[in-house]
């Protein structure tokens, strides 16, 4: 007789666990949504489940009883709250799934502050290290991305609740959705190896372009899908063909492991190259960097805004962790071949995005081309290959993440009631009609002109900081020439608002609940932390920690 | 400490003025005044030695890693900007509790008011240049809002928004120069720079940079427009913003930077002493032609900043300390007169010089402030405008190289300084006759006489202007303070007098006297003289002629870039993924050694089978026909991995591609038979070679990888370990479901959302466009 | 390596490029069908030539690398997912408008149409102008774009 034993496998799952909630939750949303009207028939036996599994885990892992294992904590909440929501809500499903979803991101977030603090500190940085045979990533950059995605979903999800119900377009799988999207990012951000950084990106993808045609009775909700899941079908076929090609030459999937053959002085350098730019067309795509932008404005337009405003901030997030990983890990032999590239897209990204915003009537694809902007921005602490540059990436990120939601949640609230493409035009006079929904827009625009003392500042001081600090003078001047270019764009939205006069037949804007809570907090974070952004900026720089 | 009590408590009453301003109505300015007030109380008692030496130094973290510091160092140069931020901020608000009406949003306005009077505070007392700029961008966006307060007028909103794009712009600039400079020096510290004073390229387009955005913010040609531009703002706020402080900002960052730079880059005195040469003789001009009271007034600031500039931008001690000298002399008369015209528009209901007579009579008491206000302005004896503009003149001629230019331009711009104060005396308050206004002129008798203390506080400004001219000493301390801050103690021997003897710089400042007089009573012989110089282009066309011409660009650019079509998206991507690496690759290309054409014979004739039908799937014209030959082209798949040792493979293909093909013809059913035919937005061409790149670039590649192809040891390991550690022979399974069980899990999660999304997509009912947008 | 087999990538991937930039939605999943087996094929050979079956135990020098396999295998699946997803989506396009072509989008054609309206209307001033000999007219700019539609 065998031992069995021996083949069972010796799984980090703390490396996941924030993924592993969300996969949780998307499974008892799918369940529930099978179920119909005996979803109790789910929650509970799912609900004891979560809570037993949190049972086991006290008693596992914790080391005494005054420090007990926060997982089996989490879990026990939640799976009591799985029932207690289901009783609770019963009589309204599609809060009840809101609700779910958001329990599921936020114990995620939950998690991976835990990751932080037990799994991955070590004292005064990130402790960087891989699980599961390598291909997972336990470090800084992963931790951070999660912080990140995990942050922008539980903001969009009630920002946006109101909305989809109001254009009826919202369906029990839209929340699987975004939590499978979410967990894809997450995934791409923490993958070291080719295979699963690919797969992550379709998971994340696939769910996306869903989403994105999700508004199903709106043709340029179809249109977008269909441009954004061609293009981005052809971009993945790219980039696995660089992997692929990657492979051949260095015998290696794992990123760490592609730079060590790429060290080695017999390595086809000139295969690699190609490969890099291979995979340089797949990320840019995903990052939306010049000229891979083309799908951005059409997408941002079409997608139901609340999925515009995901898409903006958390996919851009896992994008760039994995353009970071990806060049600074493996591709870091390269360094002298993809930085001039790198930086000259990031440079044209810049200015093409802050061009052609000017002339923007509708204020989403204004917002669509100075995400390709900002794109730019970010790529500056990429090419600045230095810590200091890795963590303003991160950073600028999440203040890019928290803003584009802010200001698309301000969008959300004037679309709800109007069913049509806001024109700068809607915002005539806004500041006196609705004074409130003025001030929470105009302080989204004033962050993401970079003006102080508002995070975005903090966001591009760090990026422009990082770019002087290694030599990118020319980058970094080309940065706040198009800066400013792009704060008068942002500025005549402004002045749309506070200056003008309203018109007759304005949309008003409709609030709800969620929407008030969800962009309450994303613009409390972004005076809050554009005042003293030392908190997570400290974090950021302590997860200048790359697992190599 | 005591600094930052200070400021905080500026930024507490904003926020105060902000949530309380409906309750208290017009007190709220009054509220407010208590931040300047608590300002001129501390620097009260640090003239009068109370405090101790370090008291007004300190140094708080804000974002250290970026270095983001408040280091908070009020030497002698920021107490003189501390006096004129403070010491006027009390005496503009308490005027505007006369000078508004009570209305809702006056808590709004003080706010404003006392976060731009924090802002400045910060701004002249902090040694971090990024603090700094910061305060900047804050004076900027709270000016921009002050400008705007009477937002109902259409040309208070213009004017608002043209005067925070440039100075925002200029601010941007400011940021660029600074961090170019402070990446060079090495510091963010100001006084570090100063020390390091860098001179590398970086450094000196980083200093460009500076100049530009301070000469944004002060209004120096050719940026100026913006500042006559913002008059439409209430009088308070030009008195104070646009006078005495807020325009001084660029001037306090030159007078900074001059000293140490002036010396080390050679084209910095030239340049910065030209801007400021320039602007003070167009600003004057300009003036004389102003029918609007402030614009005059506008015009004569913008000369004045360019007077001050070309004394502070060389960074000659002697320079410096005129410079410094005017700074305290125009502050104190120009908010004099803006105070002093804002009385009389707000109680004749005009500004228009042509249409205000007899105000003397109805006002003299601001009448007698704004005469003595102007009198100094033009440099007469005993006031304090006098005493400037002597320290001016001796200054200027005792530098060497360029001295006398700059004398030949002070003296002109004096000339033109006494014409539009004798404009503006005679157009505010002389009794004029009836060819001299229009016809809809204010009668005297219909103006109202001011409210008992409206016109107070023009009334203190004058008898400071009036006191430092006569009892010189206080000021002379405050400026040699400020001297001695920028340039060092050797600045410390040079003092203000009243009367420096009958010399040269008597005699240019009563010709400049009596040349106003003669330029401002026969203007039109002067007028023949200007016309023959070339007109000067108007900066505003420019400026309106580039913000048109920008958009007219952009607009093209986006239209040429981004024409929307999905296949040309396609083709752009494509196309990128060609030239980039492509080029580089063709080049001396190295094909394999031991290249085989075909292993077997099997292999030529499934390969052919598989290519025909992939044509065959791309030609034809009918739906299913296309189908069934991708089938074709899958099956032959399967049989090319059975060929090439990949027996899972071929497996797995067979199942997918059996699904696939009912899956199409399932949908293919219901869609027309036929392919329509449709137009194309670009050429049949541009696709062939697209396609036909994409197809070789791949096929070479494939080549050149084979040739470099190193085994990984990646496979080796797994047939080693697939046994022992997955239990199971078949290495690809074991993989599959052990070693990568993870990618297997994504595997499935992916085609998890593939058959939601499928879902979604088939049973939802269809419906009319909800956005009744019909297809062209 | 074996020409016939590159050869064949090269022509299914500029099979599938051409089709790629097709406005019939069903000839774009056709076209991505025929980009993922040039794919499939190109990861296969990213081995090696053809070897044994790799079965542990087996020589490593003589089997196929087994990597690339499992990689070809998930490609495979994930390439089936998306074609039915993009069927999907083609058909519902078909229902909503008896159509399954891919438009330019709305908001780009009318900026390329204002563009054009400004070329016309900077032409016509041109003329006038011309034929006034005045200086060009300084209306006033607000802040808006240049070319409104």
């Amino acid at each position: 007789m065998t031992d069995l034993t021996q083949f069972l496998p010796d799984i980090a799952w703390s490396s996941v666990a924030p993924e592993i909630a969300m996969t949780v939750a998307v499974v008892v949303l799918l369940l529930m949504t099978v179920a119909g009207r005996r979803r109790m028939w789910v929650a509970t036996p799912m609900g004891l489940a979560i809570a037993g599994v949190g049972v086991a885990l006290l008693v596992v892992e914790s080391t005494s009883p005054a420090d007990p294992s926060l997982p089996g904590l989490l879990a026990i909440v939640a799976g009591v709250a799985l029932v207690a929501l289901t009783f609770g809500l019963a009589g309204v499903p599609r809060a009840l799934h809101a609700w779910i979803a958001g329990l599921g991101a936020g114990a995620a977030l939950v998690l991976t502050a835990w990751q932080i603090f037990d799994v991955a500190w070590t004292g005064s940085l990130f402790a960087a290290s891989t699980t599961m045979e390598g291909s997972v990533a336990m470090d800084g950059l992963a931790i951070f991305t999660r912080i990140t995605v995990y942050l922008s979903t539980l903001l969009v999800l009630p920002i946006g609740f109101a909305y989809v119900r109001d254009r009826n377009i919202h369906r029990p799988e839209f929340e699987p959705l975004l939590l499978l999207s979410a967990v894809g990012m997450a995934l791409l951000g923490a993958a070291n190896d080719v295979i699963t950084l690919f797969i992550a990106l379709e998971v994340l993808s696939i769910a996306l372009y869903v989403l994105t045609g999700s508004a199903r009775r709106d043709r340029r909700s179809q249109e977008a899908a269909v441009k954004y899941f061609v293009l981005g079908a052809v971009a993945s076929a790219i980039l696995l063909y660089g992997f692929a090609l990657s492979y051949i030459a260095t015998g290696s999937l794992e990123l760490p492991g592609i730079a060590l053959g790429m060290a080695d002085p017999g390595s086809p350098l000139r295969l690699l190259a190609v490969s890099m730019v291979l995979v340089l067309v797949g990320v840019g795509f995903k990052v939306a960097l010049v000229p891979f932008q083309l799908w951005v404005p059409d997408v941002y337009e079409g997608a139901p805004t609340n999925v515009t405003a995901f898409m903006g901030a958390a996919t851009k997030a896992a994008g760039f962790a994995a353009m970071l990983r990806l060049f600074v890990v493996a591709w870091a032999p390269l360094a002298d071949l993809w930085v001039p590239i790198v930086a000259v897209l990031a440079g044209l990204s810049m200015a093409y995005g802050a061009w052609a915003a000017l002339v923007q009537d509708d204020v989403k694809r204004l917002l669509a081309y100075s995400a390709v902007a900002h794109a730019g921005y970010a790529t500056i602490g990429i090419v600045s290959l230095s810590d200091a540059g890795l963590s303003a990436t991160m950073w600028y990120l999440f203040t890019y993440a928290i803003t584009s939601i802010t200001a698309l949640g301000g969008i959300i609230a004037i679309e709800r009631r109007n069913h049509r493409a806001v024109s700068i035009s809607d915002l005539n006079g806004l500041g006196r009609t609705s004074p409130a929904l003025a001030a929470v827009m105009s302080l989204a625009l004033l962050s993401l002109a970079g003006i102080p003392p508002t995070l975005g500042f903090e966001g591009k001081l760090g990026v422009f900081t990082a770019g002087m600090l290694s030599g990118l003078t020319w980058l970094v001047v080309l940065g706040v020439v198009t800066s400013v270019v792009s704060a008068f764009y942002y500025l005549r939205l402004m002045g749309a608002m506070f200056l003008t006069d309203p018109a007759p037949d304005a949309p008003v804007p409709a609030y709800s609940h969620g929407w008030n809570a969800g962009v309450t907090v994303a613009a409390g974070l972004i005076v809050y932390l554009g005042l003293q952004p030392s908190i997570l900026l400290d974090l950021a720089e302590r997860a200048a920690v790359l697992a190599r | 400490m005591a600094v930052v009590a200070v400021l905080v408590l500026h930024g507490l009453l904003a926020l105060a003025a902000g949530l309380s301003g409906r309750r208290l109505g017009r007190r709220v300015l009054l509220l407010v005044a208590c931040g300047p007030l608590a300002a001129v109380v501390l620097l009260v008692a640090h003239a009068l030695g109370l405090l101790g030496s370090g008291a007004l130094a300190t140094s708080v973290s804000w974002v250290p890693s970026i270095g983001l510091q408040f280091d908070l160092v009020l030497d002698g140069f920021g107490i003189l900007f501390w006096w004129l931020i403070a010491g006027i901020g009390l005496l503009v608000m308490v005027y505007a509790t006369r000078y508004f009406a009570p209305r809702d949003d006056l808590g709004l306005f003080a706010s404003m008011l006392v976060l731009f009077a924090g802002a400045m505070l910060l701004l002249t007392s902090t040694d971090n240049v990024l603090v700094l700029f910061v305060a900047w961008e804050l004076t900027s966006i709270t000016s921009y809002l002050l400008i705007g307060f009477d937002d109902h007028r259409a040309e208070a909103r213009a004017s608002a928004l043209q005067a925070l794009l440039v100075t925002g712009a200029g601010g941007l600039a400011l940021l660029g120069g600074l961090l170019l400079v402070a990446g060079s020096a090495g510091t963010t510290s100001l006084t570090g720079i100063l020390v390091v004073a860098p001179t590398d390229p970086a450094a000196q387009a980083g200093f460009a940079l500076v100049v530009l955005g301070a000469a944004t913010k002060s209004a120096q040609v050719p940026v100026h427009f913006w500042l006559p531009g913002a008059m439409s703002a209430p009088t308070p706020v030009s008195a104070y913003l646009h006078s005495a402080t807020m325009v001084k900002a660029g001037i306090y960052v030159l007078a900074r930077f001059a000293p140490a730079i002036g010396p080390v880059v050679g084209w910095w005195a030239p340049v910065v002493v030209g801007l400021g040469g320039v602007t003070m003789l167009l600003g004057g001009w300009r003036a004389l032609r102003a029918t609007d009271l402030k614009e005059l007034l506008a015009y004569g600031t913008v000369s004045q900043l360019g007077f001050i500039v070309l004394l502070v931008g060389h960074g000659d001690p002697e320079l410096v300390h005129a410079g410094a000298t005017l700074l305290l002399a125009h502050a104190l008369f120009k908010a004099t007169l803006f105070l002093a015209v804002g009385v009389i528009d707000h109680q004749a209901g005009t500004r228009d010089l042509r249409r205000l007579t007899g105000i003397a009579r109805r006002m003299p008491t601001t009448a007698l402030a704004l005469l003595v206000a102007a009198a100094s302005m033009a440099g007469v004896i005993p006031l304090f405008g006098f005493i400037a503009k002597e320290a001016a003149l001796e200054s200027t001629l005792h530098v060497g190289f360029g001295g006398p230019a700059m004398t030949a331009v002070v003296v002109v711009g004096s000339v033109l300084t006494a014409a539009y104060a004798l404009r503006l005396v005679w157009g505010s308050l002389a009794t004029k006759g009836p060819d001299e206004v229009d016809d809809d002129v204010v009668e005297p008798r219909e103006v109202a006489r001011p409210a008992p203390g409206f016109e107070g506080p023009a009334v203190v400004l004058t008898i400071l202007t009036v006191a430092f001219g006569v009892w010189v000493a206080p000021a002379d301390a405050l400026v040699v303070g400020a001297t001695t801050a920028l340039v060092g103690p050797e600045a410390a021997d040079i003092h203000l007098r009243l009367w420096h003897g009958f010399g040269l710089p008597l005699l240019l400042s009563s010709v400049a006297l009596v040349g106003g007089w003669v330029v401002w009573r026969w203007p039109g012989s002067v007028r023949r003289v200007a016309v023959v110089t070339a007109r000067v282009p108007d900066m505003e066309d420019v400026y309106r002629g580039s913000l048109r011409g920008l958009l007219a660009w952009a607009d093209r650019i986006t239209a040429v870039v981004q024409p929307g079509s999905l296949p040309l998206y396609g083709a752009v991507v494509l196309s990128t993924v060609l030239l980039l690496p492509g080029v580089a690759v063709l080049r001396n290309l190295a094909l394999p050694e031991g290249l085989v054409v075909a292993e077997s014979g099997l292999q030529v004739a499934i390969t052919a089978i598989v290519v025909g039908a992939a044509i065959g799937a791309a030609r034809v014209r009918r739906r299913l026909s296309a189908v069934l030959l991708l089938g074709a082209v899958g099956y032959g798949m399967a049989v090319l991995f059975v060929v090439q040792g990949a027996p899972d493979l071929a497996l797995t293909q067979l199942l997918v591609e059996t699904l696939s093909l009912a899956m199409f013809v399932l949908v293919l059913r219901r869609l027309p038979e036929r392919f329509e035919s449709t137009p194309w937005r670009f050429g049949r061409p541009l696709r062939v070679v697209v396609s036909l790149g994409t197809g070789i670039f791949v096929a070479v590649f494939t080549l050149v990888a084979a040739a470099a192809n190193r085994q990984g040891t990646a496979a080796a390991d797994f047939l080693e370990r697939s046994l022992p550690e997955g239990g199971g022979r078949n290495v690809v399974n074991v993989i599959l479901t052990d070693f990568r069980a993870l990618d297997t899990l994504g595997e499935i999660t992916v085609l998890v959302v593939a058959a939601i999304g499928i879902a979604l997509m088939v049973r939802t009912p269809v419906e009319p466009d909800e956005r009744g947008e019909v297809g062209p | 390596m074996i020409l016939v087999l590159a050869c064949t990538i090269g022509a299914l991937y500029t099979i599938g490029a051409w089709l790629l930039m097709q406005r019939s939605l069903t000839r774009i999943v056709i076209g991505l069908a025929i980009l993922g087996h040039g794919a499939n094929l190109l990861l296969l050979t990213a081995g090696g030539r053809a070897g044994g079956v790799p079965i542990a135990g087996a020589d490593p020098a003589t089997t196929s690398d087994p990597l690339p396999q499992a990689l070809a295998l998930t490609a495979i699946v994930i390439t089936f997912g998306v074609s039915g997803f993009l069927l999907a989506m083609a058909y519902r396009s078909w229902r909503q408008r008896r159509d399954d072509t891919v438009e330019d989008d709305l908001e780009d054609r009318r900026l390329a149409a204002a563009v054009r309206r400004l070329d016309q209307d900077r032409a016509r001033r041109e003329t006038r102008e011309a034929a006034h000999g005045e200086i060009a007219d300084q209306h006033e700019v607000g802040v808006g774009p240049g070319g409104d539609g």
